[in-house]
């Protein structure tokens, strides 16, 4: 191993806090209701390990760890893209209005944040897989944190209040989001000579965002909120549209009292 | 550089946002035993008596002729009446926002959903830009009777299309839906 005694440290504390936060989510089922956030938890677990081994058995700078390393990123981060839709499915999948623009707008920005990365990847002189990696990352993040932000003002406009487990989500990933925009362009422009400090700085961001996600799952999961009533389709079809059109009946009224007024 | 100001503000507005989930939550909850006719707006309609009181009040001191150009200013002992009436309006306008978004938010269609919101956007605008407008006048040359009226007016614009809501919705025999609104708003 050839990682210095503080990065160790982080590694081995980062490791804990994934293990614990994969331990806890299916201690408290958590799957049955976010199932890919769990399946993102396994993957953190499954990434950790599979890279300690690599880089135990070939070392930290060896080119197994360097494919290692940023095939599992390509993964957890896409792994990171899945949990930010499951997060918009479970606070507007229950809006027919709004969820299939939502769904067709997290499909655009996905696939222009791909489409970025590797056409940036294609140019890109160094290393294809690193510039992909890189290059979705930040498109990625700056996209995440959009989304969550977007999501979160929604939320607050139409009362589509997130519950607790989802809302400590939201944070943990918003915050990192907005923390490696941040750490991507120091990276970019003033530190790549500094790569270790780079991901030592991410891995305690990180660090800090499983704290948050493990503070709600300390305690049993509160119980489902009771389903919102709702009434058929057809009628609130035809009682919208009944009720837009008295709207403008009264506008119209209202724009011609205006109108005599001033004649 | 510009990156980092956009992540520092989108963190400060992912923030921001879930503090103002958690009062959304907080007052749901308080509100679980609230009689339903407190659920609505209903502050606005005491107009009249707020223009009686103040009018007298005016008429004691003998201050002007012209009702609509008295002004009603910060040192003046009705400025309290004032900016009570104010505050509850406020409260109505916050309070017939929150209904008609949770009514619109559950249309089918997202055509219909654009439209409602938009009428809603446009009452929005009229009461902020009215609002910007007597928060300057009330710390500058004092608000006039004209000036309250046209808030009351926007808030009761905004009052009646909620009430025309609820009340098809509860005509067409769905009185747990419309309930279940008012709670949760």
């Amino acid at each position: 191993m050839n990682l210095t005694l503080p990065e160790s440290l982080l590694w081995g504390l980062g490791i804990g806090l994934k293990f614990l936060l994969c331990a806890l989510v299916f201690y408290r089922r958590l799957f049955r209701r976010l199932p890919f956030f769990s399946l993102y938890v396994v993957f953190l677990v499954v990434e950790v390990t599979v890279v300690w081994l690599v880089y135990r058995e070939w070392g930290y700078r060896s080119i197994p760890a360097w494919y290692t390393y940023w095939f599992a990123s390509v993964v957890v981060l896409l792994a990171r893209a899945l949990v930010v839709a499951e997060l918009c499915w479970t606070s507007l999948g229950s809006y027919p209005a709004i969820w299939p623009l939502v769904r067709k707008i997290l499909i655009s920005i996905a696939a222009v944040a791909l489409g970025y990365a590797a056409v940036t990847a294609f140019r890109a002189s160094s290393s294809p897989l690193t510039t992909f990696v890189l290059s979705s990352e930040r498109a990625l993040e700056i996209a995440f944190a959009f989304i969550l932000v977007a999501l979160v003002a929604f939320g607050a406009r139409y009362m589509a209040v997130l519950g607790p487990v989802e809302r400590n989500i939201v944070i943990g990933l918003g915050a990192y989001s907005c923390f490696q925009v941040i750490n991507n362009t120091f990276m970019q422009q003033w530190m790549s000579r500094y790569f270790h400090w780079w991901v030592s700085m991410r891995v305690v961001a990180f660090d800090i965002a499983m704290l948050v996600w493990i503070v709600p799952l300390r305690r049993a999961l509160p119980p489902a909120e009771p389903a919102r009533t709702l009434i058929s389709e057809g009628v609130a079809t035809r009682l919208m549209r009944e009720l837009l059109a008295s709207m403008r009946e009264i506008t119209e009224e209202l724009k011609r009292i205006a109108r005599s007024k001033w004649k | 550089m510009a990156s980092i100001s956009l992540a520092v503000l989108l963190a400060f507005s992912l923030l921001f946002l879930l503090r103002t989930q958690r009062g959304i939550k907080r007052r749901i909850a308080s509100q679980r035993n609230t009689p339903r006719d407190q659920l609505v707006p209903r502050h606005y309609k005491s107009f009249t008596d707020v223009e009686r009181t103040l009018w007298e009040a005016v008429e004691q001191q003998n201050r002007s002729n012209v009702w609509e150009d008295v002004r009603f200013r910060r040192k003046e002992p009705e400025f309290q009446i004032v900016q009570d009436y104010l505050h509850r309006v406020h409260e109505d306008f916050r309070r017939g926002h929150r209904i008609y978004g949770q009514v619109i938010i559950h249309s089918p269609e997202l055509n219909i959903f654009a439209q409602l919101e938009w009428h809603r956007i446009k009452i929005e605008f009229a009461y902020y830009c009215w609002c910007a407008l007597a928060w300057l006048r009330l710390r500058t040359v004092g608000i006039s009777i004209h000036e309250l009226r046209q808030l009351t007016e926007i808030v009761a614009t905004l009052a009646f299309r909620v009430r025309s809501m609820l009340t098809t919705f509860e005509n067409s025999g769905n009185v747990e839906f419309v309930d279940s609104i008012l709670r949760q708003s």
